[in-house]
């Protein structure tokens, strides 16, 4: 399941050691490409920032092309390394020779980012399409260099009139600020263009600037740069000839060398240090505004955040506010204030008062649930005086950072949310974030592969032996296994270059859902450009640039579920009119009930804790009141998993072992967890308690662990940890495995204040499982596609739980699943199910016309509507006079058996149907129904079973395992509502449809796989070898047979499969997906 | 009639593999080999099928290459009838009317035509029945039947899917969800509703399968081969004879070629002496042509070489090898450019004609197309090609480098020792050079042209190149090898 974080795949480079030194031959290097010039720079900005800081350059400055999005990592890294960084870019133009622009000041900056966003803003999604006269109107704050070599090898320009052309108009606009920059190559062409260049600056009194075209921090990353170049072009490096730079020179030389290189021009070397001195603007003098409309006429927006606050809170707290919430509160406001983040927390509400004002369902989660501010406005809804809020986790005084609020809204609506954002701030002043999409090891290996002409089998199986998060290039073994010879020279070259590609930027995407809104223009902040979805637009940076420059971002994220209980609630109010209406809210809290079935596991269709790993541990930790329901999210998750902190915690939970702490003071931390850590607040703690390491540390640590490099680098935090511990008098050992812990689930575990939110809606969904079990499974299959089931799954379950559910139905359904009322008293239930019916007698699912694949909601909704006018149907023909359906969608509706009623079968419906006119005149009828009706064949259950999950997915007449069932005992195959009658270590063999099949990043290669048969569903775990010898049936099989040992632990049990035979035949052609998640 | 699959390709056979067309950026499975796993079909994607069966090889689908494919087995085929249609994309009709004679009954003629396809590798399902889509059907359900009569054939479809009538996908789609599973199902259905839900073909194709319509087929033309002769009563021996008959028989075989639209790309001139052997002489074309005169310019320059003692009694003028061609159309379109390159291919198709026409006796060829290669390394930069069709023109970036690459570059660069200037801010320039005893001391130097190997091919090295004018106004291109330093020189500038 991919929920690892995308890993930040940076090499490290250490700042330089030795203080700078400064060179006694004053240059600086203005021509610098990174690899935020996508597939051309083939060097990270740090390596390039750090190599001039260590060379003596007295400044550097980064021109990308078209592009700004590298510079802030590159401000970062200059700051640190102590040298001057000139803000650049490289512009092309569509009717000129490349220009180089370097900003002078803040309103040169706005003016750059404008162009870039109008070249942007003008084409499609990652191009730039820009004119001359474009750069021409706006020269203020801006230095400019004519860049007569273009950086296409290619197209090597020595045309001497090109220059001559724009010089002229160049000079118009920039006057003295105008360079021609020069280099020196050891192209053919130098002298030429050289030669150009230097008439052209004569006549026109431009001053000449030497610049080495860097396009990467070290000689060695020429093969890179040609692979990439490669890359970009779409060959291999055999075919790309003169696509290629001829010679290794363009990195970044020395002062001295480039003294010695320019020795005749001394002048063109002076220029350069002009230029960088004039080049004066820097990223740190852009102070971000927040919008100040959220802000009533007559209020500041302390004052505003302060009553709004306050008044929520006592909202929240009918009975008074709690002496710590009172506390908390005015110490966050205190805190806020101090930092002048009002405007922050008043966007967030702003952003959800709208939500709700649409009736749309949100929710904050993450870190934003550790502020009590957060929950009285509304934002998030976990109760403060319930878990124990860490405000620093959320905000810290240090950091300089706005907080990180993520909010879900339902998945369905939250494009609303987003364009009302865009709306309210305008495109000017609101975009969304970047996400920068990286290389990883199989993209990489696969990329430097093709570029280096290795046939497309040996790359795929060079790629296929990379396991997706193994973030290194291949190893000797695995190219053995792909059947290659690590030896060969070729192969040594993919292995050596797939490593130093590893964690370059390839394209910039677009973020899940951060959104920036600023107050004066956005396209003055930064370079906007369209996105590859209609009505969204995107900014040049990423999370982490918009954090280090303190700017506003909100997460506007989509969660499925939120939509399943906002539809289960308005169905709930609309069938319980006289009740007072349900709200997320009121649901009552801490039902035993809620507590009886999540401890049976009897979950699916449950927020989070429906995965099969979730439904192993509930039986083991029975939740009994909501922080178990906190414990159980934050428990099943990698983190805790790889720290080996599970069985510790149950073992404890059990009475096994005994509560103990290494340390008195970290009672108070880890009480509530049993003196295991379980949650990131509590590595930070014990970073805080044990290691002396101070709130603002501590979280460096943290955000060290998830791949910030920026913060520092983990392994100094680890000794600085371990150190502090030794100091503090704890064992050394232990204080290594206590690092080594927090360093695990730092990057896969929850917060605390994460969980307690997610687990608010766990609770909020079982307590709709458990009380209303028939809405719960119509809202689930209104809101498909998400979770783990497929709706098969899910309308089984309900039927198990006594829920009657009724078929498409062309004179009953919607095109949403709907309630109707039980007439009926007695109701069949699966007669194998062990599950409690509380369903029996409420509410009937009645299925949708969203349940039959293919078909558009417009004909559904020409259905609805022709009803409603025209009443029931009484024929196919009918129907089709009333409708005017196009015949495909009628036999589409035929195939899926909603005629039934009328009634007709399948077949006879759909033989009807293709006689249907495709155009008719209103009103018309056709009359052929009375003609003799030919003998179709009759269809056998199976086949009905069949079609059935052909067309919507599911059936309600049987379940298609049921109907193999001879053959399977035959085969000697038990019902898996049986397995639970046989002995751990028995040898069985089972069988079922394969439901879900999960290879989670933890099981070290361990797959597990869900199938189900007419009487229920059990687990089969696979391992790997097993695993690769039935591929095909691991994999692919639709209905699996597998032999293996019976495995118990307590309420737990499954199969360990070692053996598997694939069966799908015997089900022909029925369309039974498993949902795979790897 | 018979029924092939499309020919195996010989290093496949102990493989499965699968065809693959591009839609967008998703490859499509579109044909699957026989003894591929039964989980792979047509449909799926590559990525699909891959990750069922890890060693799959898959190959691009070319429709266009597997109908000519078709289209030249069927015309190996007329030795069998001469009734041959083709459909495609895999099905073969032959007419069987009248062959028992020839081959001894249809058993016997079908027996012979599945060994010589047999004998060619190819995997066919030969079915012969007294309508091509009763045949068709037959075959296509791997039936090999023989000798069945009209009246038997109800029966013998029955059994058969509906798929064996060549219907559209959509109706055997639908055909198979009404449950109707056979032919015989399908005839069971009243006929007078089929049309009106399934359209015209059904009905169509039912009476075509049962004989109650005729299906007209088009057969393949036939193709014998261009070749043109004259015997002479007594043996011609003089040039301006022999010249006079070749003339002859050029307009004609011109004449034939203009006929099909083709034309010669390579010819065969065949002489036979009363008593000596015979002698013959061919000549390629690097382009079709048909031009009556252009032709016999080209075959003017072989009789030059023609050697007898004794004369000639018989000549024969045959086309070995032709394309198709529309030089007319061409020619009206072509630019100027399109004429120089045509008029350039002539001459170097005459100047092969007179200096090796025969090709097999020199090793050497004499005349030699270069070909501009996109390498920075110079010795890379060209090689010898076939013919000037190879050559694409996209060097225009280039020019301006290319005026300064010497024209005469050594096969081997030849060491040579230089004197460098003292001086490290300019990169050693050369003062003066020895080759081969020979000081040449320089006037003037430009320089360094740095180029890197292509590191690649496991040649890492990086050579600073001079060019170099020296007192007696010879220009030299030399380099050095900056790990070495060692230098060179590679070519003179002229």
């Amino acid at each position: 399941m991919p929920e690892a974080p995308n890993p930040k795949h940076r090499p490290t480079v250490p700042p330089p050691s030795a203080p700078r030194a400064v060179s006694s031959c004053a240059y600086a290097e203005l021509d610098v490409t990174t690899n935020f010039s996508f597939l051309r720079g083939a060097s990270h900005p740090d390596e390039l920032v750090y190599r001039a800081a260590e060379l003596g350059h007295a400044a550097i400055g980064v021109t990308d092309l078209n592009s700004l999005a590298g510079i802030v990592r590159s401000h970062q890294v200059a700051k640190n390394a102590g040298i001057k960084f000139c803000v650049g870019t490289r512009l092309a133009f569509t009717d000129a020779p490349d220009v180089l622009v370097w900003v002078e000041n803040r309103k040169g900056y706005a003016s750059l980012c404008q162009l870039l966003t109008l070249g942007k803003r003008r084409t499609e999604k990652g191009a730039c399409t820009l004119n001359l006269e474009d750069l021409l109107g706006s020269p203020q704050g801006l230095l400019a260099a004519i860049a007569p070599q273009r950086i296409d090898p290619q197209a090597s320009d020595v045309d001497p009139d090109a220059i001559k052309t724009v010089a002229g108009k160049l000079k118009d606009a920039f006057g003295k600020n105008l360079s021609i920059a020069i280099s020196r190559s050891y192209g053919p062409t130098d002298s030429i263009i050289l030669r150009n260049a230097e008439s052209v600056s004569r006549s026109h009194g431009i001053p000449l600037l030497a610049t080495n075209q860097v396009h990467y921090h070290d000689a060695q990353r020429k093969m890179l740069q040609d692979v990439l170049t490669c890359i970009r072009h779409g060959c291999t490096i055999q075919e790309a000839g003169f696509r290629l730079f001829a010679n290794g020179e363009r990195f970044i030389k020395p002062p001295e060398e480039m003294h010695r290189l320019f020795y005749d021009r001394p002048f063109a070397l002076r220029r350069t240090m002009q230029v960088a001195e004039q080049a004066a603007f820097s990223l740190d003098e852009l102070r971000y505004e927040y919008p100040d409309e959220i802000v009533p006429e007559g209020k500041t927006p302390a004052s505003h955040l302060a009553e709004l606050a306050w008044s929520g809170a006592a909202a929240r707290y009918p009975q008074g506010i709690p002496e710590k919430v009172r506390t908390q509160i005015a110490h966050e406001l205190q805190l806020i204030e101090q930092l002048k983040i009002e405007p922050y927390f008043l966007t967030v509400y702003d952003v959800v008062r709208f939500a709700r004002s649409r009736g749309i369902l949100c929710q904050g989660r993450g870190s934003a649930a550790n502020s009590a501010v957060c929950y009285c406005i509304g934002v998030t809804s976990v109760d403060p005086s319930r878990i124990n809020v860490l405000f620093e986790r959320f905000i810290s005084a240090a950091r300089g950072e706005p907080p990180d609020i993520d909010i879900d809204f339902e998945h369905e609506r939250r494009e609303e949310v987003i364009q009302y954002i865009y709306e309210k701030y305008g495109r000017d002043r609101a975009g969304m974030t970047a996400e920068v999409i990286t290389y990883r090891g199989r993209s990489a290996v696969r990329d430097v592969g093709k570029a280096l002409g290795l046939g497309l089998d040996a790359v795929d199986q060079l790629a296929k032996r990379l396991d997706g998060w193994h973030s290194g290039a291949p190893l000797d073994e695995q190219v053995r296994e792909a059947g290659l010879d690590p030896t060969d020279r070729t192969i040594r070259m993919v292995v050596a270059l797939t490593r130093e590609l590893l964690g370059f930027p390839r394209h910039l995407s677009q973020h899940v859902g951060g959104m920036v809104m600023t107050r004066g223009l956005l396209c003055e902040l930064v370079p906007i450009e369209n996105a590859s979805m209609a009505d969204r637009t995107v900014i040049e940076w990423d999370k982490d640039d918009i954090d280090a420059l303190g700017i506003l971002k909100v997460d506007v994220l989509a969660l499925g579920m939120l939509t399943a209980i906002a539809k289960a609630i308005k169905l709930i109010n609309t069938t319980h009119p006289q009740q007072p209406p349900l709200e997320l809210h009121t649901i009552p809290s801490e039902d035993p009930g809620v507590y009886v079935m999540v401890s049976d596991a009897d979950t699916i269709g449950v927020f989070q804790i429906e995965s099969r790993a979730q439904m192993s541990m509930l039986p083991r930790l029975r939740p009994k009141e909501f922080y178990d329901l906190v414990i159980e999210v934050a428990i099943v998750r990698p983190g805790p998993i790889q720290g080996d902190m599970v069985h510790p915690y149950l073992r404890r939970r059990d009475g096994i072992e005994p509560v103990s702490y290494p340390r008195a003071e970290l009672e108070a931390v880890l009480g509530k967890t049993l003196g295991v850590p379980l949650f990131q607040e509590q590595a930070m703690r014990i970073a805080i308690e044990c290691a002396g390491f101070t709130a603002e540390q501590a979280d460096h640590l943290r955000r060290a662990v998830t791949g910030f490099r920026r913060y520092g680098d983990i392994e100094t935090f680890g000794k600085l940890f371990i150190e502090g511990m030794c100091r503090r008098g704890f064992e050394r050992d232990f204080a290594e495995r206590c690092f080594a812990q927090i360093r695990g689930f730092s990057t896969y575990g929850f917060p605390e204040s994460h969980a307690a939110s997610f687990a608010l809606l766990v609770y909020a969904s079982s307590w709709i499982k458990r009380y209303h079990p028939a809405t719960f499974c119509c809202a689930l299959l209104n809101s498909q596609p998400m979770g783990f089931y497929a709706p098969a799954q899910i309308v089984r379950d309900a039927r198990e739980h006594g829920v009657e559910v009724r078929p498409v139905d062309i004179n009953r359904s919607d095109w949403d699943c709907t309630l109707e009322e039980c007439d009926r008293t007695h109701i069949e239930t699966a007669p194998h199910s062990s599950k409690k019916i509380w369903g029996k007698g409420g509410p009937v699912v009645r299925l949708g016309f969203r349940m039959i694949k293919g078909l558009a909601v417009a004909h559904a909704q020409r259905i609805m509507d022709a009803r409603r006018e025209h009443g029931e149907f009484s024929s196919i023909d009918d129907f089709h006079a009333a409708t005017n359906l196009p015949v495909s969608a009628v036999a589409r509706l035929s195939q899926a058996d909603v005629f039934a009623g009328l009634p007709k079968t399948r077949r006879v419906a759909l033989w009807e149907t293709l006689a249907l006119p495709e155009e008719r005149l209103p009103l018309a009828r056709q009359g052929n129904a009375n003609l003799p009706q030919p003998l179709l064949p009759f269809m056998t259950l199976g086949q009905e079973i069949h079609a059935d999950y052909g067309t919507i997915g599911l059936s309600l007449k049987g379940h298609p395992v049921k109907q193999v069932r001879g053959e399977l005992d035959r085969r000697k195959v038990i019902l898996a509502a049986d397995l639970g009658k046989y002995p751990h270590g028995r040898w069985v063999s089972v069988a079922g449809i394969v439901v879900i099949r999960q290879r989670p990043g933890t099981a070290k290669g361990i797959v597990f796989e869900t199938l189900e048969d007419e009487s229920g569903t059990l687990n089969l775990i696979i391992k790997p070898d097993i695993f690769e010898r039935y591929r095909t049936a691991a994999r692919h099989a639709t209905l699996v047979q597998a032999d293996g040992y019976v495995e118990r632990q307590g309420k737990v049990q499954h199969v360990m499969a070692l053996r598997l035979h694939d069966l799908s035949h015997l089900l022909a052609d029925c369309d039974l997906r498993s949902r795979d998640f790897h | 009639m018979l029924r092939a699959s499309e020919p195996c390709r010989r290093e496949l056979l102990d493989k499965p593999f699968v065809l693959i067309e591009t839609v967008g950026n998703r490859q499509i499975v579109v044909h699957v080999s026989p003894d591929a796993p039964k989980e792979i079909y047509p449909g799926m994607t590559l990525a699909e099928a891959r990750a069922r069966h890890g060693e799959l090889l898959d190959l691009p689908a070319t429709p266009d290459a597997d109908l000519r494919s078709l289209r030249a087995l069927g015309h190996w085929l007329m030795r069998f009838s001469p009734g041959v249609s083709l459909e495609p994309p895999n099905s073969i009709f032959l007419d069987a009317t009248g062959v028992e004679r020839l081959f001894g009954g249809l058993h016997n003629f079908r027996n012979k035509v599945a060994k010589a396809l047999a004998g060619l590798r190819i995997t066919a399902s030969l079915a012969i029945a007294p309508t091509a889509g009763a045949a068709w059907s037959l075959a296509a359900c791997g039936k090999q039947t023989c000798g069945i009569s009209l009246d038997q054939l109800p029966d013998a479809l029955a059994p058969l899917p509906p798929q064996a009538l060549r219907l559209e996908h959509r109706t055997t789609e639908l055909l198979s969800a009404l449950g109707i599973h056979t032919i015989g199902a399908l005839l069971a259905l009243p006929r007078n509703d089929l049309a009106a839900r399934f359209g015209p073909l059904i009905l169509q194709r039912i009476d075509q399968a049962l004989g109650a319509a005729h299906e007209p087929l088009l057969f393949l033309p036939h193709r014998s081969p261009i070749v043109a002769s004259l015997e002479f009563e007594g043996a011609i021996e003089s040039l301006d004879a022999i010249g006079f008959v070749v003339r002859q028989l050029t307009r004609e075989v011109a004449e034939q070629l203009a006929q099909r639209g083709q034309g010669a790309r390579q010819l065969k001139l065949t002489f036979e002496q009363p008593y000596g052997p015979v002698v013959e002489k061919t000549v390629g074309l690097a382009r079709p042509c048909r031009n009556e005169s252009a032709l016999f310019k080209l075959l003017g320059c072989v009789l030059e070489t023609l050697q007898s003692s004794e004369g000639f009694i018989r000549i024969s003028l045959k086309i070995t090898s032709a394309q198709p061609l529309d030089d007319e159309q061409a020619a009206l379109i072509g630019g100027q450019e399109e004429r120089n390159a045509a008029a350039l291919d002539h001459l170097v198709e005459r100047l092969r004609a007179r200096l090796d026409c025969d090709a097999n006796r020199v090793s050497q060829p004499a005349v030699e197309w270069g070909e501009l290669v996109e390498s920075h390394l110079p010795e890379d930069a060209c090689r010898s090609c076939d013919s000037a069709a190879a050559v694409a023109v996209h060097h225009s970036t280039r020019s301006a480098v290319d005026l300064l690459r010497p024209l005469r570059l050594l096969r081997r660069p030849r060491a040579v020792q230089v004197m460098v200037v003292p001086w490290s801010s300019i990169e050693g320039q050369p003062i003066s050079f020895t080759d081969r005893g020979a000081v040449h001391r320089l006037a003037h130097a430009r320089g360094p042209e740095r180029i890197t190997g292509p590191w690649w091919k496991g040649r890492w090295k990086t050579r600073d190149y001079f060019d170099v004018l020296d007192e007696a106004g010879n220009r030299y291109w030399i380099f050095r090898v900056a790990q070495s330093g060692a230098w060179f020189l590679h070519g003179i500038f002229e």
